[in-house]
């Protein structure tokens, strides 16, 4: 496997660039996805590996993002502990909970009660960090048992001697509210705790937060110059624009400490932060909007959606179709996937032409100021929304269509006010 | 309303010997309450709501491109407006209360070429996968 080398601050910078080189696109790994991963390589720029999912399926994933890392294009990866999983109560812990709190030696993280910053003595967090990092700095080797299964379904050939570890490591962290927070203490001892192992891979800092403003006054105590930053359920859709600018507000000002920031999740109003400060993001292939550290009863593949590229959301196959009929404008997409024909694809030609649309969004939203962002929001948004009307959409779907754009106003507000 | 609805549907030729029929059918990443597909390929789409006439008569909508007919199955009686906006788009009403009657029908119509092979194709892979 291929060794990180030691790396001094400056040269720390310049390794990490796939990360923090604007504007990074990365994919957050889902089990199901490994057919869109493979396929669209090239059309993204890394992969965010959930903890669960390496810890749980050590063999599956483990042997595909491996088999990846060792092709031509090996697109780097990171794996995001989801350490905030053990800050909740898990009354049906699932598989993938039990397995990840087992890899880091500590079982007994998995509780049915509401966990207190006092259940993580500094005892406890110092194993689970430095179990973290051993995770992820052995990843390479632990897990090629299935190297040859996986091997063979790529195009190219591929051999064990060429596979990367992770890009950088992501400490554990959990969400915090303020400095105040005793999380906090606990998530900066974390971070302390990996960093001290001494790896020779970079480990990055995760700062998580439940609402924009709150992300500013955790980034201005830290002095780190790369940081990963998560604003648990940021509803991209639905916030007011007061609180998305506060998000802006947060990345601006630490892009003026020379502080880079990338998304550990984020739909398409982050592609628009990153004239204020956003590096990257990575999404989930079919989810794009939100996804908050609450743990959900249920998982499994997204819902199989249309990524609707005039209004940059997800919508429904049916209404996608609906509109079509009436007006192709109204979906058109030149994705290699859409060829901009009709919007009722296979499974994993939605999740293709997702990932798709959305590299392109960064290609052409993303160097733009939020004054010009702005300005060329609402005159799209009127160009759709008299599209629509002159659809002349029967009555039954004319309440689900004008819900398809309605978000689009209050991110064109949001910019404006961060221009102001 | 099944209870009611599905003898309705055998008395009524609706449902024959060939037809197959499944009840929440996967389509286009939702689910259609109720699919008859008969033995000459025709698909009939039925979506089931006690209430929310307006929600009925959307997915009825959306079931009428892949679809030969559509119907919404309402738990009561739909107003004047929503009737005559089913009306106008093909989609059947029949209520469901205590009786079942059929308020009106949903006229046959060439669905859109793909979708009807793809749904056909949906109901046959879910019947055998259930076998």
């Amino acid at each position: 496997m291929q060794n990180w080398p030691r790396v001094s601050g400056v040269q720390f910078a310049t390794m990490l660039r796939p990360v923090f080189d604007p504007i990074s696109h990365y994919l957050a790994y889902g089990a199901t996805d490994q057919k869109t991963v493979r396929e669209l390589a090239g059309s993204y720029d890394g992969l965010l590996v959930p903890g669960t999912v390496a810890a749980f399926q050590r063999e599956g994933t483990g042997g595909f993002i491996l088999t990846l890392s060792a092709t031509e294009a090996a697109p780097p990866y990171v794996i995001d502990p989801r350490f905030p999983l053990f800050q909740q109560p898990l009354e049906e812990p699932k598989k993938s909970h039990e397995a990840l709190a087992a890899l880091l030696g500590a079982p007994e993280l998995v509780r049915s009660r509401n966990p207190r910053p006092e259940d993580f003595d500094i005892e406890m967090l110092s194993k689970v960090a430095r179990r973290w990092v051993a995770f992820n700095s052995g990843y390479g080797t632990q897990q090629a048992d299935k190297f040859d299964k996986y091997a063979k379904r790529l195009d190219e050939e591929v051999v064990p001697s060429d596979v990367r570890g992770p890009e950088a490591i992501l400490a554990p962290y959990f969400v915090c509210s303020s400095t105040t927070d005793p999380w906090w203490q606990r998530s900066k001892e974390l971070f302390e705790a990996a960093r001290a192992c001494g790896t020779n891979i970079p480990v990055l800092r995760v700062v998580a937060c439940p609402v924009p403003d709150q992300l500013g006054e955790l980034l201005m105590a830290i002095r780190d110059d790369r940081v990963v930053v998560w604003i648990s359920g940021l509803r991209e859709l639905d916030l007011p624009p007061e609180e998305l600018a506060e998000y802006g507000l947060a990345l601006r000002a630490a892009r003026a400490r020379d502080q880079r920031c990338f998304a550990l999740y984020g739909g398409f109003f982050s592609v628009l932060l990153a004239s204020s400060g956003l590096d990257g993001a990575a999404h989930g292939i079919g989810y794009g909007e939100h996804r908050t550290w609450r743990e959900l009863p249920r998982s499994g593949p997204p819902p199989a959606r249309f990524y609707l590229p005039r209004v940059h959301r997800y919508v429904g196959q049916d209404l996608a179709y609906q509109l079509w009929s009436r007006n192709p404008e109204l979906t058109f997409c030149g994705c290699a996937i859409c060829n901009g024909g009709p919007p009722v694809l296979k499974y994993h030609e939605l999740m293709k032409h997702s990932v798709l649309v959305r590299q392109r969004e960064i290609d052409e939203w993303g160097g733009l100021e939020p004054a010009a962002a702005a300005e060329r929001l609402r005159g799209e948004h009127a160009a759709f929304v008299e599209d629509l009307r002159a659809a002349r959409l029967p009555p039954p779907v004319r309440t689900a269509a004008s819900r398809t754009h309605s978000h689009i106003d209050g991110w064109a507000e949001a910019l404006e006010l961060l221009d102001a | 309303m099944l209870a009611d609805l599905l003898p309705w549907l055998v008395r009524t030729g609706r449902i024959r010997s060939q037809t197959e029929v499944v009840l929440e059918l996967p389509w286009l990443g939702r689910r259609i309450d109720l699919v008859l597909s008969s033995g000459s390929g025709d698909v009939t789409a039925l979506e089931l709501k006690l209430s929310s006439t307006g929600r009925a008569l959307e997915q009825a909508l959306y079931n009428r491109h892949a679809a030969t007919r559509s119907f919404v199955v309402l738990g009561s009686d739909p107003t004047r407006a929503n009737l005559e906006v089913a009306e106008a788009l093909g989609i059947g009403v029949i209520v469901v209360n205590g009786i079942v009657r059929l308020v009106r029908s949903s006229p046959p119509r060439p669905a859109d070429a793909e979708l009807a092979a793809r749904i056909r194709r949906a109901v046959r892979d879910y019947v055998e996968t259930r076998v």
